[in-house]
């Protein structure tokens, strides 16, 4: 499968999504609702763990307790979004799943046109219906911004590889704002300006600089938001020790040297050490696809740089935004059959992982 | 050369506008945290990073000096478990879990007059420090006044750690350590004088704890 030639010059805008996009987003999430409330007939199910962290922050704020969990560890373009539909009424338990489930509309529509522009047709499509009914895919369902993350992750992208390096710079920085995993926006965006680099004038090749380097920008601009309001500009860092996570070089060896006790302690844990093996094993498909290296450096450093605080907790979760996950699968399933064993299959994990919901964080 | 320099200016400016823009969206989107929130904060580090409270309890009349240790403590069982041993001057030694409600007598008898379960709140770092950090956090039902205690203006943070209960943490005004904390249920009340101390060997012996505390250790 070869890599299409970017589509500079043409707006940002989307057609309606297609039927069937609409009809797998609608089956995905009718799956995962009907199974929540089928454990518990409120959004609790859906709105626990991080949910009633996010939402705090929308609430009240950030505020860094030294040596215990808080908040800072919870990026902030999510509670400002809580707090906006907040304000035009929504009740706050289910302002974020409301959020979410929406929001996954339009991150499939603009994950199914990047993927479009990258590969074919038929790859994009099966690609998004994977991350549509993926079975860690209730988290697009929970007060969580991953379907926020979608939007922008595959936004900043297919802004840039139709010229809108402007856009492009908005929603990576917005996306680093979201959730750490933005600032591996940074790889694919310098891959396609390192492309594009013969047809960019002087001040378009500045702005795709900026584009570039505006996921770092926006970290920064939390860093300077937390010194202001705490008093901290790492507070982020120093409240994700308090969860354990702390990046070190000898973090892998660790993860893998008390894994066996982890497991003891958590057993749901296999669930992120099966995906994990799982994920390598799709970077590897999704290079064989085709994949342009940029994608596959940012979708393995999702994936990977993870084990770096010592733990695999989560990166199940932190899977759903490495897109070359959801194109090496795509390209694993060309024949039709496979394709509907893996929709079937996919499916069914849905439904398991999220009774899970009631046990484990995602 | 004078192209690339342009780009890269004009690169940079855009990353300027990007975290200029950042931080103004977090400025007027977000609520920065309230005084109260934030002195509760401050006091829960101070109760976080002292594993020793020594506590001078007032129930009615009667007036009655504890230590109350955090740490990790056997149970009969022989099972570790985190919590708070609070030992009360020559007479009984309690034990507290982190994460339970319920106080186990560990060594001698508990007068009536000593309300167990309010000592330890009121008492104990290991049980004041997340009751102040839960409320700081959420912001509900916490408030600061103005106050006097201790022999000293001080500001008084007012919460609810559970449902008919009260708690008032008087903190200083300056650097927020906790100094009296008083907590109230239905009809009982106790205030406790706080001195946050370091554990010793002559503290913990006095108060019958150094022995409870050894016995961890050794495992």
């Amino acid at each position: 499968m070869s890599v299409r030639s970017p589509a500079a010059g043409r707006a940002l805008t989307l057609s309606p999504p297609p039927g069937w996009l609409l009809g797998w987003w609608g089956l995905g999430r009718a799956v995962t609702l009907a199974t929540a409330f089928a454990l518990k007939p409120t959004v609790w199910t859906l709105d626990r763990w991080d949910g009633r962290w996010y939402r705090m922050v929308a609430r009240g704020g950030y505020l860094l307790v030294p040596g215990r969990q808080s908040d800072p560890a919870f990026f902030p373009l999510y509670p400002i979004v809580l707090r906006l539909v907040h304000g035009a009424g929504v009740r706050w338990g289910l302002v974020g799943p409301l959020i979410s489930n929406l929001a996954l509309l339009p991150g499939l529509a603009l994950f199914y046109a990047l993927t479009r522009e990258l590969f074919s047709e038929p790859v994009a499509r099966r690609a998004t219906i994977y991350l549509a009914i993926f079975p860690l895919g209730y988290v697009f369902s929970m007060a969580y911004p991953e379907s926020i993350e979608l939007v922008l992750f595959a936004a900043a992208p297919l802004a840039a590889l139709r010229g809108r390096w402007w856009t492009a710079a908005a929603c990576a920085g917005a996306a680093a704002l979201a959730r750490p995993e933005g600032l591996f926006l940074a790889l694919p965006l310098a891959g396609i300006a390192w492309s594009q680099r013969r047809r960019l004038s002087t001040s378009q090749r500045g702005v795709a600089l900026a584009a570039v380097l505006a996921p770092a920008a926006a970290l920064v601009s939390y860093s300077l938001y937390l010194a202001s309001v705490v008093h901290d500009p790492l507070a982020w860092s120093e409240a994700e020790r308090a969860w354990g996570r702390r990046f070190q070089l000898a973090g892998v060896y660790r993860a893998f040297a008390h894994l066996p006790a982890a497991v003891g302690h958590t057993p749901w844990l296999v669930r992120d050490v099966v995906f994990f093996f799982c994920y390598l094993g799709l970077l590897a498909a999704a290079r064989r696809l085709g994949t342009p290296l940029p994608w596959l450096a940012a979708g393995a450093a999702i994936v990977v740089l993870p084990l770096f605080t010592g733990a695999f907790d989560s990166i199940a979760r932190f899977g759903l935004l490495a897109p070359p996950l959801f194109w090496g699968l795509a390209g694993l399933t060309a024949d039709a059959r496979v394709h509907r064993a893996v929709s079937a299959l996919s499916l069914g994990l849905l439904v398991v992982c999220t009774v899970s919901l009631a046990y484990v964080f995602p | 050369m004078r192209r690339t320099l342009l780009s890269v200016a004009i690169g940079l400016a855009g990353a300027a506008g990007v975290t200029a823009t950042g931080w103004a969206l977090q400025a007027a989107a977000l609520p920065p945290p309230t005084p109260a929130a934030r002195m509760a904060a401050d006091a829960s580090v101070w109760l976080h990073e002292h594993r020793l409270v020594i506590d001078v309890f007032h129930t009615g009349h009667r007036r009655q000096t504890a230590a109350c240790l955090r740490g990790w403590f056997a149970t009969p069982h022989g099972v570790v478990v985190r919590g708070s041993l609070l030992g009360v001057g020559g007479g009984p030694v309690l034990r507290v879990a982190a994460d339970s409600r319920r106080v186990a007598v560990v060594r001698g008898r508990v007068r009536r007059r000593l309300p167990a379960r309010l000592a330890v709140t009121a008492g104990c770092s290991g049980e004041l420090a997340p009751l102040l950090a839960r409320a700081a956090q959420s912001g509900g039902h916490l408030r600061a006044v103005r106050a006097f205690a201790a022999g000293r203006a001080t500001v008084a943070l007012q919460l609810v750690p559970s449902e008919g209960e009260r708690l008032t943490l008087d903190v200083s005004p300056r650097t927020f350590q906790p100094l009296v904390a008083t907590i109230t249920r239905g009809e009982r009340k106790l205030v406790a004088r706080l001195y946050l101390a370091r554990a010793t060997g002559r503290v913990l012996r006095r108060f019958g704890l150094l022995r409870l505390a050894e016995a961890r250790s050794r495992r």
